[in-house]
């Protein structure tokens, strides 16, 4: 193959092959040879798909048809297909890739010899950026969704998670569902006792072991300093005293320690509502009756679980 | 620009004859690259503002339809934008149209599959009518989103535009149940541009 | 004298000015919008040469062709179309089409194509 361009075809800062419609190799340019290690001697005249076999040749051989009988670009769009060939990046440091990601353009060379044209670029530096913002939108929007003390979720992805469950609930025979708030007894006195600090990791303690006694598909939330509320699916208000017995037996049992190892007890209160026709499709209504039985069991001695009726 | 550009009805006339050859080249196109047989019906073409442009999608589809949703960028004087749209059963129907098993059908072989075909449409479609008007264009890659529901459609109209012309035409291929939404905008100076074009053509004859 | 068979009124005007650029302005020159007015004006005309489109409403390009071809087995049809398609330039020579010219048509094709069929 003669170019005029050689200069360009050996200078520039892509990839560049020229093939025949059947994809064997015509020309080979430099940043091939040195990205790829392979002399242009080495490669000419043998076929693309052969010489790197996990090619998926018929895509490729389809879009040099496409250039031929269109006679304008295509494209592998770097979506779906990672790389052409497979090039190792060369970053020691800040790498998410062990390929270089490529963008390639498929062009028509001659059309009368029916010869087709590839530009490879590199592309990434862009990928990585993308990734790595990718990565901060979805930590982004899990803080948007959490309690930063205690990571499990805030009041408003609460509200907007168990509207979900409410349809899902109706369309589904309108299985039931309860709503449990928890109330950490006395805890202005633990604050005022042993300190803010120590205070905030009893709440986190609570926040752990209501997560641990609750299934996947139950969601907890934090609604204010030393309050939750608990979401349990698909389950009755049998179930649900069950589960909140449980809760309240294990913080019981538990001890949080103090820096001079002494050791601090804790209970909660407990109220449950079922999700009911009287609560007129609004949550609030479930939420308000399953509150007045926390505050029934606060005005009962505490460390007690009551279900509304 | 004040006044928004309209098309009488002998520029429309003479646009729908170019878009007809134009569509003849790239069914065409397509038999010769799948082996499979397609047609493009006869174009629907308007003068529009952007808002206009949702209510038109709008009507097009089914909200309870996925959709993938692929755009491919026109540079030159007739500069523009071309949109395929095509309906998540469609686009599988599509998939085996190139051939492809069953189980080789994925989220991702689909969208190479749509970006593949919206980039034959396009510029076999927007080849020939540039070089019916004698005029250079490039094309720029395709891009491909999924849309969930019809309102997610709206955010990517947002912007203002006046004088868009719209071609829009509907994809059927003869066998399968395969229905897609090929639309090719232009806006402002291109459109005046394309006005200009057919104005010339009409005194030409 | 010719028939111009085409839906469009574009396609028809094309097809008449570069028709009159090869044969001149004395011939007449007839032009019909769709396949029934086809064969209704060539049975009333019988014209030398037909150009018919294919995609037309009430009766398409082939059809027309069908039915001309088989009350003049003599019918010179060469189809004009956009739809470039094997299939459909194999469709309308068994239909009994001789010639096919893909659109745009101009001066060059059409010549080239009267001259090959010996009808100029």
């Amino acid at each position: 193959m003669e170019f005029k361009d050689e200069i360009i075809f050996n200078t520039v800062n892509n990839g560049i092959i020229i093939l025949d419609k059947e994809l064997n190799i015509l020309a080979w340019n430099k940043w091939l040879e040195i990205f790829t290690k392979i002399k242009e001697q080495d490669i000419l005249n043998k076929n693309l798909c052969t010489v790197f076999p996990y090619i998926n040749e018929k895509k490729l051989q389809r879009k040099a048809k496409t250039v031929l009988v269109t006679k304008n670009p295509s494209f592998l769009s770097l979506n779906t297909n990672r790389f052409l060939i497979d090039i190792p990046v060369s970053n020691i440091t800040n790498t998410i890739f062990d390929s270089m990601q490529q963008d390639i353009t498929i062009l028509p060379y001659d059309i009368e010899k029916q010869y087709i044209c590839i530009y490879i670029y590199d592309n990434t530096l862009m990928c990585e950026i993308n990734k790595k913002l990718e990565q901060v939108n979805a930590e982004l929007i899990d803080m948007s969704h959490k309690d930063h003390l205690t990571q499990v979720y805030n009041r408003r992805f609460f509200a907007e998670q168990s509207r979900k469950i409410q349809l899902y609930s109706q369309r589904n025979n309108n299985t039931p569902f309860c709503l449990v708030t928890l109330d950490i007894d006395k805890f202005k006195k633990i604050n005022d006792t042993y300190g803010h600090l120590f205070g905030d990791e009893v709440i986190i303690k609570v926040a752990h072991i209501v997560e641990s006694q609750i299934r996947e598909s139950d969601i907890v939330a934090r609604f204010g300093g030393e309050e939750f509320v608990v979401l349990l699916q698909n389950c009755d208000l049998k179930g649900a005293f069950e589960v909140a017995e449980k809760i309240r037996k294990s913080i019981e049992n538990t001890s949080i320690s103090l820096h001079n190892n002494e050791d601090v007890h804790c209970t909660v209160s407990l109220g449950i509502a079922q999700f009911k026709e009287e609560d007129k499709d609004n949550l609030e209504n479930t939420l308000s009756r399953a509150d007045k039985a926390l505050y029934e069991a606060k005005n009962n001695g505490r460390n007690k679980t009551i279900v509304s009726n | 620009m004040k006044s928004i550009i309209e098309l009488n009805e002998d520029e429309k006339d003479c646009l729908q004859e170019l878009m007809n050859i134009s569509y003849g080249a790239a069914t065409a196109a397509i038999s010769e690259i799948i082996g499979k047989f397609a047609t493009l019906s006869i174009p629907n073409i308007s003068t529009i503002s952007s808002s206009q442009l949702r209510e038109h999608l709008n009507t097009k589809l089914i909200s309870k339809y996925k959709y993938y949703v692929s755009n491919q960028l026109i540079n030159g004087y007739l500069a523009g934008e071309n949109i395929f749209i095509i309906d998540e059963q469609s686009s599988i129907n599509l998939a085996k149209q190139f051939d492809l098993d069953e189980d080789e059908i994925n989220d991702n072989e689909i969208k190479d599959i749509i970006l593949e075909i919206t980039n034959i449409l396009s510029s076999a479609t927007s080849g020939k009518l540039a070089s019916l008007i004698d005029t250079s264009i490039s094309f720029s890659a395709p891009h491909i989103t999924k849309i969930n529901s019809i309102d997610e459609i709206d955010k990517r109209f947002e912007g203002e535009y006046s004088h868009v012309i719209i071609i829009s035409t509907e994809l059927n291929f003869e066998e399968e149940n395969i229905k897609g939404e090929l639309m090719i905008l232009t806006k402002n100076e291109s459109s005046k541009f394309l006005q200009k074009a057919l104005e010339n053509a009409l005194e030409n004859l | 004298m010719y028939l111009v068979v085409d839906d469009s009124k574009m396609a028809r005007k094309m097809a008449v000015k570069n028709l009159r650029l090869v044969v001149g302005e004395s011939p007449t020159i007839v032009e019909a919008v769709n396949g029934q007015e086809a064969v209704d004006l060539y049975k009333e005309y019988k014209p030398k040469v037909c150009f018919m489109d294919l995609t037309m409403p009430v009766m398409d390009g082939f059809e027309a062709i069908l039915h001309i071809c088989k009350f003049d087995k003599d019918a010179k049809i060469i189809v004009i179309s956009a739809d470039i398609q094997e299939l459909s330039m194999q469709k309308s020579k068994e239909n009994g089409a001789i010639g096919f010219i893909k659109k745009p048509v101009n001066q060059e094709n059409l010549t080239s194509m009267l001259t090959t069929l010996g009808l100029i």
